[in-house]
């Protein structure tokens, strides 16, 4: 039962953090620079139809914009490159310069960039990033709360911020769903099991709050 | 300390009355997320595999180099007028049966179900257009593997209690199947959002009892619902101090030696001289008022004494704060600050001490005033 007790304080712990906490914070959402800028149609000379014509594979289209400037995002299935909207030339994969530069752009902060690599395989990932987003530049700026930015390699995209306060939330979830491994599995025996002590717990702290106050009253009434 | 030991209890005792029914909610429903199957929880049960680009088929796309799609910078944006000051942000080119159309997006949020404007172009002819219910239904008969009668679709506004955080409209398709499906897709481009069945609504519920998520909206971070608001971070609040003060009330306990953990410790033997009035009898004397009782060694003599039905007179329960348990040992003990406190040092020089100080296993015979009947009978039947 001590084990169900410490569990109460860990629950009750973790879940004060998480709903205190605004999610969008957490997901750091506030680390980017609000973008403003339009599109501007004018400066795009490239439509569609020439992609296609010029990339068979492709099956989608996006225009958008990288830094200001326009961008198609070419999806090709498996793959995605980008295109120079006002030029329709290839553009390059993301370089180490480039992503320095995009990360500064987008950071809602001016901290200087503290470490900068490219991640290209889930051996070398963070747990904090989705293996989907591969390959990616991890951007590490010096600001409070270890920002950090992940690039696409491929569209330039800002596909995941992280800080501290996402990481302790990532570590409160772990105590807070009793996965001490992974922290992704909800359906584990330790949970039911101290879940359903404390289930016992409660019922039986139940009754003796009304014995309590069952107390109080009659020495009240005395 | 002692006065801190009396606050965990009353906090204690007052929380739980507010917390325990959500504790309890909060148990249970977690107990269901860890035995639920997640797989029907997600109500896609019946929902077929559909690539993100609405099953483009590989001729469509082949010959879509033959289609002669208007330039972006051609369309006329101008029908954007219902939100002028909206920046564009973003032209997606989107295939709805087979057909390409420009998504021209000028607000979206991180998450697809903040609120989003954007309209629906003809990429061909350029024009301004909007899904008919018949595409919408081909699509959703698409999507859906359970053989029943899909309803005609039907343009509804947010908010939806299939799916609360969404705060853009949604096209729902019925099925007529027993587990109630609901099929959802976007009103501007058709995409299946999300099937909703019976099971995935259990689901919901939960988490909204889980979440607390009552509709008593206060202090949102954002209308979507969710965990951030103002009433369970008070009740968070209120069950972690439950738990703080629980786990301070154990410890204290535990020292005091009052729990059931000493169930496998010997008892000690005591004599106890009791009267039920003033004076106290003389330690020494071979009183007939005498009884030998076995007690806890290490739980406090207040209680030792009071599980043997020995009430002594006390205003704090063994706080040490009312000065009330005295009795007489025949060894002498010592002073502990409670006493010094609560008791005049001519009765402390005499041998006067608070049986809630020390614990059983200090003492071997002693003499004391009893409180209540029970006292009384139990130590007459007794002695
Ligand atoms: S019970 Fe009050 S001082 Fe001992």
């Amino acid at each position: 039962m001590a084990a169900v007790g410490l569990q109460f304080l860990l629950w009750t712990f973790t879940g004060v953090y998480m709903v205190s906490m605004d999610i969008h914070y957490i997901h750091g959402e506030s680390l980017i620079k609000p973008q403003s800028t339009t599109l501007n149609l004018s400066s795009v000379k490239v439509s569609m139809s020439t992609l296609f014509a010029q990339y068979p594979n492709a099956s989608n289209f996006t225009l958008t914009q990288l830094m200001g400037s326009p961008i198609y995002i070419v999806s090709t299935g498996s793959s995605k490159f980008i295109v120079d909207g006002s030029t329709g030339v290839r553009k390059p994969s993301i370089d180490e310069e480039t992503a320095r530069e995009i990360a500064q752009f987008y950071y809602v902060k001016s901290d200087a960039i503290e470490n900068t690599r490219l991640i290209q395989s889930s051996a070398e990932m963070p747990a904090e990033l989705s293996s989907r987003y591969l390959p990616v530049w991890q951007v590490e700026f010096e600001g409070i709360a270890n920002p950090t930015f992940y690039i696409s390699q491929q569209t330039g995209e800002v596909v995941t911020k992280r800080h501290d306060y996402w990481r302790i939330f990532d570590w409160m979830w772990r105590f807070h769903i009793m996965d001490y491994d992974d922290g992704e599995n909800v359906a584990n025996w330790f949970l039911f099991i101290i879940a359903a002590l404390g289930v016992a717990a409660v019922l039986s702290g139940s009754v003796l709050l009304i014995v309590r106050f069952g107390e109080a009253r009659s020495e009240h009434t005395r | 300390m002692a006065s801190f030991k009396l606050k965990a209890a009353w906090v204690h005792k007052w929380l739980s009355l507010l917390v325990g029914i959500q504790l309890l909610i909060w148990l249970v429903t977690g107990l269901y997320f860890n035995l639920m199957d997640a797989e029907k929880a997600s109500g896609n049960e019946l929902r077929a595999a559909m690539p993100s680009n609405l099953a483009l088929k590989e001729t469509t796309r082949r010959d879509a180099f033959f289609l002669k799609m208007l330039p972006v910078n051609e369309l006329a944006l101008g029908e954007r007028a219902s939100h002028p000051t909206e920046p564009l942000k973003k032209i997606e080119l989107v295939w709805v049966l087979e057909h390409p159309y420009y998504h021209v997006i000028s607000r979206q949020g991180p998450h697809a179900y903040q609120p989003r404007s954007s309209l629906l172009f003809d990429a061909v002819s350029g024009n301004r257009t909007a899904l008919t219910p018949a595409q919408i239904s081909q699509i959703a008969n698409s999507s859906y593997t359970g053989g029943s009668a899909l309803s005609r679709p039907e343009l509804i506004q947010p908010p939806f209690s299939d799916y609360a955080a969404q705060q853009n409209p949604m096209w729902k398709v019925s099925a007529n199947d027993k587990n109630n499906t609901a099929i959802y897709l976007d009103s501007v481009t058709g995409q299946v959002i999300k099937h909703v069945n019976d099971d995935a609504r259990l689901k919901a519920l939960m988490f909204k009892l889980h979440f607390m998520d009552y509709g008593l909206h206060f202090m949102d971070y954002d209308s979507s619902g969710g965990f951030n608001h103002g009433l369970i971070i008070i009740f968070a609040i209120s069950a972690l101090m439950l738990s703080v003060s629980g786990i301070i009330l154990l410890v204290q306990r535990y020292q005091k030696g009052s729990f059931s953990l000493s169930i496998f410790s010997k008892k000690r033997s005591v004599s106890v001289i009791y009267s039920s009035a003033l004076p106290f009898s003389d330690i020494h004397s071979n009183s007939s008022a005498t009884l030998t009782v076995k007690l806890d060694p290490k739980s406090s003599l207040f209680r030792g004494l009071s599980r043997e039905g020995i009430h002594l007179s006390s205003l704090c329960d063994g706080a040490g704060t009312c000065g009330k348990c005295k009795f007489l040992a025949d060894n002498h003990l010592a002073i502990t600050p409670a006493e010094k406190v609560n008791l005049p040092s001519s009765e402390l020089d005499k041998g006067y001490r608070l049986a809630c100080q020390h614990k059983c296993s200090e003492v071997s015979k002693i003499s004391v005033i009893t409180v209540g009947s029970s006292a009384g009978s139990s130590a007459g039947n007794s002695g």
